[in-house]
């Protein structure tokens, strides 16, 4: 293992389109969060999920956010503001001060 | 106007309209340009002024020369140029051939709500050729706050939003030919036939609905006709917008200069599968601010005229843009997010073998018009929640009838009254009716890791109720407050009987104690209805 490498690694986590009602009310985050998972390896978007649930969702209704293992269809998760699909989705490994946006979509006109 | 002390002042000495118009140039010049660059142009303009000056000081006009021909020297100016639309083509970028497509623009808009207000107002004044209304809504008093294309007159007269929105866009612009489609967005009988026609005529659709299931089928028919969609949407403080089925640059791995311009994702690409029914909520029902769905509808004009003017084949990485009214940081209160490509495997716009692959295949238009996908069926039917048993909901009326008999029963003391637990949100308590002797806990603080639970259950067991009764606005949030309350007793109850300490009678870990938990049936609004329709008087 790497020495040098931190314990905890500090990211943003923001909530858009009513989302952020499952996590206090509150949009954005700043978190600090244990750089490798459970089986010792890198924390990635995959595993980043089930720690926000555990860690900072306010709201029991977890499906309202996580359905069948995986984010809920209509949520679009955006890693530094790019879709997550163009950065290798739920596999993408999280650097110190990355920005991870969810953004529910909304339908009202 | 300010004026450089470069330029000679001559207004003291009445000057011509065609000396003032130069005048004017060369204050408008001076104000937006370097010093030396204005210089130059001044005195340009300075021999401009000498050579009509020398003009002026020579022999008078010979009248016949007004009847001289100058065809084959002089062009009027175009029509358009001095036109009402003059000042959007002051902008470079738009210019006379802006215009010219502006003109010639045919763009349908679906849906004259908050986004299509706007959307419509903007792209009438603007002059589009042909503006294309589809909605099938009557205009109602709730929607004045925001949908400012319709008048209290429309509500009053009980116009259809069409009727009402093609008036104001008429009214506006007299040059823009408006077109009204009073119907259902529906596929399948007739429908689907006549919508494919509709959605045919035009360039650019406008997405301002309301639903998911619209959103797709939309989506759908603009793949099939080749058309660009601007999207938008809006709820609370909150607003996003996307361009859709448009043209995207090559894929960025390709450095071949003859790759071709690439077609962008579809409403499907970017949102495969639909959001489940009980996520959607309306604007009727969680709110919206006015200049928030406003600021949406704009931006969707606005993305409108780009799309004219620029030329559908100009090619743009696909985006979508976030709005948020009231942020916490005020520098994220507009946000451009990058989104995913198509997919090559998207039912509507993916590629045929690689659908086949997977068994799939793409829809066709005659599967969309004979009303084969069934786009209520895919985004799932907002059906009011089932989760409680009937036995364990309590219908508006009996629940009326009981509080009624209650109070007219002189002995107090013997009959045990329910627990009422109204699980709105605070403001919503604060805007809405309520029942005597209720209590506020809202859904969301029943559902947190809390000590709400703890609390009804002490109000449960204090020895002056029996029951709980939980009420909302519409019999739904109640199901899931009551569920949630009727599940914690239980693993309480199964707990303790498991143990053996426990004085009350568990069996099959029932509390004896306790006649009744569960929700009044179609919450408030279910109330109203009886109060309304019956001769029962609120309690
Ligand atoms: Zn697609």
């Amino acid at each position: 293992m790497d020495e040098a490498s931190p314990a905890h690694i500090n990211i943003t986590i923001e909530f858009t389109g009513g989302l952020e009602m499952l996590f206090d009310n509150i949009q954005t985050h700043k978190v600090s969060i244990p750089a490798k998972d459970d089986e010792g390896a890198n924390v990635n978007v995959k595993s980043l999920i089930p720690w926000l649930c555990k860690n900072i969702m306010r709201d029991s209704r977890k499906e309202l956010f996580v359905q069948e293992g995986s984010i809920r269809p209509g949520i679009l998760v955006l890693i530094n503001d790019a879709d997550w699909e163009l950065e290798g989705e739920d596999q993408y490994e999280l650097k110190e001060g990355d920005n991870i946006l969810f953004v529910s979509t909304l339908h009202g006109g | 106007m300010p004026q450089t002390s470069k330029v000679p002042n001559h207004s003291s000495h009445g000057l011509s309209s065609q000396q003032d118009a130069v005048k004017d140039t060369q204050s408008l010049f001076a104000d937006h340009m370097p010093t030396s660059m204005t210089d130059d142009i001044l005195s340009e303009m300075g021999s401009v002024r000498n050579y009509r000056e020398g003009l002026q000081t020579n022999a008078p006009l010979d009248q016949t020369h007004l009847a001289h021909d100058f065809s084959h020297i002089y062009t009027p100016a175009p029509a358009l140029a001095s036109s009402r639309y003059n000042r959007q083509m002051l902008i470079p970028s738009i210019s006379l051939l802006g215009q010219q497509r502006i003109s010639a623009a045919r763009i349908l808009i679906v849906g004259l709500g908050g986004l299509g207000s706007p959307a419509s107002l903007y792209l009438a004044g603007a002059g589009v050729g042909k503006l294309g209304l589809l909605d099938d809504d009557d205009v109602e008093l709730s929607n004045l706050h925001r949908q400012i294309v319709h008048r209290e007159d429309s509500v009053k007269q009980g116009l259809p939003k069409v009727q009402s929105a093609k008036r104001a866009c008429e009214e506006l612009n007299g040059e823009c030919k408006v077109v009204g489609h009073e119907m259902r967005l529906a596929v399948g009988g007739s429908d689907g036939a006549k919508v494919m026609e509709v959605f045919d005529g035009y360039d650019i659709v406008l997405d301002c609905t309301d639903n998911p299931a619209t959103r797709y089928l939309i989506s759908d028919l603009c793949v099939l006709l080749s058309k660009t969609l601007v999207s938008g949407a809006a709820q609370r403080l909150e607003g996003q917008v996307l361009l859709l089925n448009y043209a995207v640059p090559p894929a960025a791995a390709s450095m071949d200069h003859t790759a071709r311009a690439e077609r962008g994702p579809c409403y499907r690409c970017v949102f495969p599968t639909p959001p489940s029914p009980d996520m959607v909520l309306s604007c009727g029902e969680i709110g919206i601010l006015g200049p928030v769905v406003g600021t949406i509808g704009t931006l969707m004009a606005s993305e409108t005229l780009r799309l004219i003017v620029r030329g559908l084949e100009e090619t743009r990485k696909p985006t979508m843009l976030l709005y948020n009214a009231w942020p916490a940081d005020p520098r994220s209160m507009f946000r451009t997010i990058g989104l995913r490509g198509a997919r090559k495997d998207c039912l509507a716009c993916g590629k045929e073998d690689v659908l086949k692959e997977k068994g799939l295949k793409r829809i066709t238009k005659d599967e969309l018009v004979e009303g084969r996908v069934d786009y209520v069926a895919f985004c799932g039917v907002s059906e009011d929640v089932r989760i409680l048993k009937s036995g364990e909901r309590m219908s508006a009326q009996e629940f009326l009838h009981l509080t009624a008999r209650e109070a007219g029963t002189e002995n107090h003391q013997r009959v045990k009254r329910p627990v009422i637990v109204d699980t709105r949100e605070p403001h919503e308590v604060e805007m809405g009716p309520k029942i005597g002797g209720s209590i506020n806990i809202p859904l969301t603080k029943i559902l947190r890791q809390g000590r709400s639970i703890e609390e009804m259950e002490a109000l449960l067991l204090d020895g002056k109720h029996d029951s709980m009764l939980f009420v909302c606005q519409r019999g739904n949030d109640s199901q899931i407050a009551a569920r949630k309350m009727l599940e914690a007793r239980r693993q309480r109850y199964e707990t303790k009987a498991e143990s053996g300490a426990d004085g009350v009678g568990t069996m099959n870990g029932e509390d004896s104690r306790i006649a009744f938990i569960g929700d009044i049936a179609g919450g408030f609004a279910a109330i109203e209805k009886v109060i309304r329709t019956s001769s029962v008087r609120p309690p």
